[in-house]
């Protein structure tokens, strides 16, 4: 049986989760709760790219040694 | 016609001039720098493939976010509303998708020694003609990305040059701008090549980021916050910038998937990838990359803020008649910058921008000249090392004109110019990203889709006027319905393949596209 790897099976996932998140319009399309005068639809989209990197870099971290 | 005054001085000038002396120190340093034979392709195109984590990432950042950020995005935020903040999905799912797939493309590039995409497509579906049009598709998709930049580069002089006050026709000192532009790009990578492209990228990230941070909080401070600015939106208009209009999800939803999948199919991008030491120094620098998009979104915003600075937005207005609706939006962070800050922090600003441009299409330039080198000219006429680098050199001259071509030839915002280059360059995801995972794929039919691809992408854009088709469900990026019919052909051609009795066979084994051998 062929190598199989963990870490693309999970990076998949989360591009998948992160695509969902990407996706909700009905509960981000909205101008309120505004944050420092900016629309939610703007912000929510912001905290989104902390969550994904943080996604990321926690399956990077945990499969690095991975080949 | 008078554009209200700037906060521009000889202050900004000299500081602006200073910093750029520096930068060009660093570019010529950069080329002695660790050191590395300079004559092989090797060195000048891939920093002899020695660069560590940090400058890794700086490298990625310093490619990936380019004038497409500083100008572009915003300009079009500004010019048409809160779709084009599609960027920020896009950047968040395009590297989820470097990490599927460049990990894989640097493992087996290291075992086989491939230096391209071209490259490894060649061998993994045993098609030479394959390769060749996936070289060739990506040279092609790249001078639009370059003519981005050097449209960018020209937006600062321009704000430079009316900000002094200079006295003259607004036309000439556009066209000015373009030549000089043009002109410090292609003395710039001829001399320095990747290696001079990454300390100066370093030095450029620097600066951006010192601009973006400092002038997210202290232009809304000036203006009273965010508020103000959305309350000056002209009440007929404040619905396209305060959410997203319904009719409008679709086409925001294809723009950043088919950006998503394109970006990291350019060579530029795969280049930069390939430079990597190690591939865990590649995973945990691309899992970081999103955090750049935090200042793509501050820099996105200033088409917004801009509503809340009345000088800067009438400049814009003022020009807009003279040099062009989308030029003059070009405008919208060096006037927002240079109508607020002090008249140091503008020049500071105005040379990060400026070389935020000038890098990444230096980078393009090199990426897509070792690749016509390599892939297409070595095809048909071994070289010598030396024979291989020379021509590198002078290639990328020429690419930059050709670059120059597409700044005329497509109207519109600038991000258009990226758009086009994404449907051309995602026809090539075929063969290499799925190309990645199997290789139960016919070269003959890849190669087809390949060419159906790119012709009904070129044939619907010209036909539409636009990066977007109409559809029931709503406007689609043109990029998209392209790769739907690429992958129809490539399946159904495969499918008749396979019932006549082809059978896949490979030179690269799985094995060596996941483990280093």
């Amino acid at each position: 049986m062929a190598y199989k790897s963990m870490f693309y099976i999970a990076i998949f996932i989360a591009l998948i989760v992160d695509i969902i998140l990407y996706s909700l319009f009905p509960l981000f399309n909205r101008v309120t709760p505004c944050l420092f005068g900016v629309p939610f639809f703007y912000w929510y989209q912001t905290i989104m790219l902390a969550v994904s990197s943080l996604m990321f870099f926690t399956i990077a971290y945990v499969f690095k040694e991975e080949e | 016609m008078v554009i209200p005054q700037t906060n521009v001085d000889s202050i900004t000038l000299v500081v602006f001039l200073i910093l750029f002396a520096f930068f060009v120190f660093l570019g010529f340093y950069g080329a002695s720098w660790r050191k590395g034979d300079l004559s092989k392709l090797y060195e000048w195109g891939l920093a002899g493939r020695r660069l560590g984590i940090l400058l890794v990432w700086f490298l990625m950042g310093a490619d990936l976010y380019t004038a497409y950020t500083f100008i572009a995005v915003p300009a079009a935020l500004f010019g048409v509303g809160s779709l084009y903040f599609f960027a920020v999905p896009y950047v968040a799912w395009t590297f989820a998708i470097a990490m599927l797939t460049m990990p894989r493309l640097w493992t087996v590039s290291r075992n086989k020694g491939y230096i391209t995409a071209a490259d490894f497509v060649k061998d993994r579906f045993n098609s030479r003609y394959l390769a060749l049009a996936v070289a060739l598709v990506g040279i092609v998709a790249e001078l639009p990305y370059i003519a981005l930049q050097i449209v960018g580069m020209k937006a600062v002089l321009t704000m430079l040059i009316v900000g002094l006050g200079i006295n003259g026709s607004i036309t000439l000192i556009n066209e000015i701008s373009l030549v000089i532009a043009f002109v410090i790009l292609a003395a710039f990578t001829y001399t320095s090549g990747l290696r001079g492209a990454t300390l100066t990228g370093v030095f450029k990230d620097a600066l951006i980021w010192f601009t973006v941070i400092v002038s997210i909080i202290a232009i809304p401070m000036a203006i009273g916050g965010f508020h103000v600015a959305f309350s000056s939106i002209p009440s007929s208009k404040a619905s396209i910038y305060e959410t997203l209009p319904s009719k409008l999800i679709m086409a925001y939803f294809s723009l950043a998937l088919g950006s998503a999948i394109a970006l990291y199919l350019y060579p530029h991008a795969i280049n930069g990838s390939l430079s990597s030491v190690s591939k865990k120094q590649l995973k945990l620098s691309t899992s970081l990359l999103p955090i750049y998009g935090i200042g793509l979104v501050f820099l996105a915003l200033f088409g917004i803020l801009i509503y809340g600075i009345p000088n800067a937005l009438s400049a814009i207005k003022d020009l807009s008649p003279i040099i062009g609706k989308s030029a003059a939006a070009d405008l919208v962070v060096p006037a927002t910058i240079a109508y607020t800050m002090p008249n140091w922090f503008i020049g500071i600003a105005l040379v990060g921008v400026f070389i935020g441009g000038l890098v990444p299409a230096a980078i393009m330039a090199i990426a897509i000249s070792n690749l016509l080198v390599r892939n297409i000219i070595e095809e048909f006429k071994p070289l010598s090392m030396k024979g291989e680098s020379t021509l590198a050199k002078w290639m990328s001259a020429v690419f930059k004109f050709a670059a120059l071509g597409f700044v005329f030839a497509v109207p519109g915002y600038a991000i258009t110019l990226q758009l086009l280059g994404g449907i051309i360059v995602t026809q090539t995801m075929p063969p290499i990203f799925l190309g990645l995972y199997t290789h139960k794929l016919e070269k003959w039919s890849l190669l087809a889709g390949m060419i159906v691809g790119v012709a009904s992408g070129v044939g619907l854009y010209y036909h539409y006027g636009s990066v977007f088709m109409p559809t029931p469900v709503g406007s689609i990026y043109i990029a998209l319905i392209a790769l739907a019919l690429n992958l129809i052909v490539t399946g159904i051609g495969t499918t008749i393949a396979y019932v006549r009795g082809w059978r896949p066979i490979s030179r690269v084994k799985d094995e060596e596209i996941l483990k280093s051998m």
